[in-house]
């Protein structure tokens, strides 16, 4: 029934598109605007946008960036990094941004999500996780892996399930950037929680790995980065992988 | 043509407004007093019930929209922006809507459907108002009209897309539903006015 969405995911440090492993090492790719006209035109479903770095400096860049994205590019795109105000909200929809993502500011402050979610609507709340699995636990990382929060993924979906949000979005940090797979774990521990949209995000390096993560019932998106930004998979191919085998998509 | 947005600054009006730039002037204002006559006027819409009522009645929009509708001139309208238009909502109980169109606005309640209902999903227009495709839905509510045949596009049971003389109002968001949004939301546009 709900068709799986295909999300590329674009981290952002003062205007520049970057990608790191496992969110350390981080390179630059490009321009983030010309990425964002390149994954609309070649059929994303939505954009995913991080600004990494914009709990450390100013937030004026982000906003630039999604004007200037949103000129030209009619599907959602859902904006994050450093949300910690209803005012920087505020600016976000003004700029164009149709969801905000909020990991940090959430798990330091719960009363936060409600707050947003009672003004703009619970629909509007994408909670990002940060996973990090430190002797067999996963652990929700902030300010983009920089800190452990030392509260359990496993505690935090709890704490989720019975807090309305608009959609969860699952990363893998050890799986980010190293093109192995999506961690499938950590969409076991969603699902056995969790009522509301999942998108699993981290990992993505062929094809199949799309597919693995598509067949395991329940997840509404996948999203993925290296593999977009260095033009080794089109989001089409995978589309039509998808299709192939049976898995509903947007055409 | 020209149209004006009703801003009620707790919604994304970009999109909408760049969707439009290639069809009108588009004028955006945020209170009543900054009005000037247009051929349409859109409210788009995001956020709850309670909150964007409040922020039309402080702007003085309820007035304008009342205008356009009593007199059957254009409106468009987005998700929330529909939802006002109905008398109440569930989502926030003992708050009046715009009362406007008969009905109220439920809780969505489709066992199949996981809440909210974010993602793309397949509309079914009536009298082949426009091509059968998937759009952009972001909402856990719907609206409940009482006159059932003023529903032009449907998802499963839930309305998606309503017309009402010149008024048209959409569940989903065709702003962000890729070049078949825009090319519904042009229809929309230039579709004449009746009388």
């Amino acid at each position: 029934m709900n068709k799986t969405r295909i999300i590329p995911k674009l981290e952002i440090k003062n205007s520049h598109l970057i990608k790191g492993l496992q969110y350390e090492g981080l390179r630059k790719v490009g321009d983030p605007i010309v990425f964002a006209e390149k994954y609309y035109q070649g059929g994303a479903d939505q954009i995913n946008i991080i600004d990494i770095v914009s709990s450390l400096y100013s937030r004026d860049n982000i906003y630039e960036i999604i004007d200037k994205i949103t000129d030209n590019i009619f599907i959602p795109i859902c904006v994050g990094g450093g949300i910690k105000k209803i005012d920087h909200i505020v600016k976000l929809l003004k700029t164009g941004a149709d969801r905000v993502i909020i990991n940090s500011e959430g798990l330091r402050n719960k009363s936060f999500l409600n707050e947003v979610g009672n003004i703009f609507g619970k629909q509007f709340l994408s909670v990002s996780i940060e996973a990090k699995k430190y002797q067999n636990e996963y652990y929700c990382m902030m300010d983009h892996g920089r800190e452990n929060s030392n509260i359990k993924v496993k505690e935090w979906i709890n704490y989720l399930s019975k807090n309305d949000v608009g959609e969860i979005i699952i990363n893998s940090i050890d799986n980010d950037g190293m093109e192995n797979g999506f961690d499938l774990s950590l969409l076991k521990i969603c699902k056995e929680n969790l009522n509301c949209p999942i998108v699993i995000s981290g990992g993505a390096g062929k094809i199949k790995h799309f597919l693995e993560a598509a067949n395991y019932n329940d997840v509404d998106g996948l999203s993925a980065s290296t593999v977009f930004h260095f033009n080794k998979i089109k989001i089409a191919e995978i589309k039509n992988n998808l299709k192939k085998n049976k898995i509903n998509i947007v055409e | 043509m020209n149209s004006v947005i009703l801003d009620l600054e707790i919604n994304n009006i970009k999109s909408v407004k760049s969707a439009l730039n290639e069809l009108s002037s588009v004028k955006i204002i945020t209170h009543k007093n900054q009005f000037t006559n247009a051929d349409v006027i859109i409210l788009p819409g995001n956020g709850s019930f309670k909150k964007g009522m409040e922020e039309i009645k402080k702007r003085g929009f309820d007035e304008i929209i009342k205008d356009y509708f009593d007199n059957k001139k254009k409106i468009i309208s987005i998700c929330l922006g529909l939802q006002l238009m109905m008398s109440e909502s569930e989502e926030s109980k003992n708050i009046s809507g715009l009362n406007l169109i008969e009905g109220n606005v439920l809780k969505i309640n489709e066992s199949s459907l996981k809440l909210p209902l974010l993602g793309w999903y397949d509309v079914y227009f009536k009298n082949n108002f426009y091509e059968n495709k998937s759009y952009f839905f972001n909402n856990n509510y719907m609206v409940n009209p009482k006159n059932k045949s003023l529903v032009y596009g449907h998802f499963k049971k839930i309305p998606s897309f309503l017309k009402i003389d010149n008024f048209y109002g959409f569940q989903f968001h065709p702003e962000k539903s890729g070049r078949s949004g825009i090319e519904l939301l042009k229809k929309t546009m230039y579709e004449p006015t009746s009388e």
